[in-house]
């Protein structure tokens, strides 16, 4: 009963928030690592998992990877064979920070919902 | 935790560029060093950056949740470039055909590599201070 509660959208959120926080450390070592001969830079992917885990329906079990790493491909390679495009990383970094704040907006409300109806308090 | 893991990543970042900035300062302020400890002028010093892998790298790499490290300082080296010759034959650590070796150091090398190490500690310190933000909009699902 009080599980019920919380599947669905609590649980794709923070499939969302691990997702985020998966790329965070893949951006991070990838600036990390902005001047490290030979490295290439990861970037992390969600979308298609979520797909398949929704289209399941609600039932359906969340998927257990709900990000997976793939070479990221900015651009050509320097000479050293670094390719880290430092100016894709930051944008990156940004949209990650954005994408993380918003499903901690909608968690954080939807929990306010969650207690109004408990409490039974508008 | 897992949360941490970013801000790890970003530090071990950071603190590779601080060491890079400590060798450049190093370079520059022994560019007129004519003697050292081995005999013969200073030479020029490059510290080299290598990817680090974290703790089961290799296992979490079958579901997705790759744990990796940062970047690490493989080494610090020494320029085998020759040693610039220059004509004094005034200074007391002058051969008999009145050359001195001077460090191979080139100032303007130096503060090329300087500007992109102040960048990429830059690129570090946002990453870091995104983390961080990032870990405190999540405590703030707690109140």
């Amino acid at each position: 009963m009080l599980s019920r509660l919380f599947e669905g959208t609590v649980d794709r959120l923070s499939q969302g928030l691990a997702f985020a926080r998966e790329r965070q450390a893949v951006v991070a070592r990838n600036i990390a690592n902005a001047e490290t001969p030979g490295y290439q830079a990861q970037d992390v992917v969600f979308d298609d998992l979520l797909a398949s885990a929704s289209s399941g329906g609600p039932g359906a079990p969340a998927a257990a990877a709900p990000s997976r790493q793939i070479p990221a491909r900015d651009g050509l390679a320097r000479s050293d064979g670094n390719d880290v495009h430092l100016d894709r990383q930051m944008a990156r970094l940004a949209e990650t920070q954005i994408y993380q704040q918003a499903l901690v907006q909608i968690l954080s409300s939807h929990f306010t919902a969650l207690k109004q109806a408990i409490s039974g308090r508008v | 935790m897992d949360l941490f893991r970013a801000l790890d990543i970003s530090a071990s970042g950071l603190s590779a560029q601080r060491k890079r900035m400590e060798v450049i300062g190093e370079n520059l302020a022994n560019s007129e060093t004519t003697r050292t400890a081995a005999g013969g002028p200073y030479r020029r010093k490059t510290v080299l950056l290598q990817a680090a892998e974290g703790p089961g790298f290799a296992a979490a790499l079958g579901n997705g949740a790759a744990r990796e490290g940062g970047v690490q300082v493989a080494g610090v080296v020494e320029s085998a470039d020759a040693p610039r010759r220059v004509h004094r034959p005034d200074h007391p650590q002058a051969g008999p055909d009145g050359f001195v070796s001077l460090p191979n150091v080139n100032p303007m090398t130096e503060m090329v590599d300087m500007l992109a190490t102040t960048r990429a500690y830059e690129a570090n310190a946002t990453a870091f201070q995104a983390a961080k933000s990032m870990g405190i909009k999540l405590l703030e699902l707690l109140r």
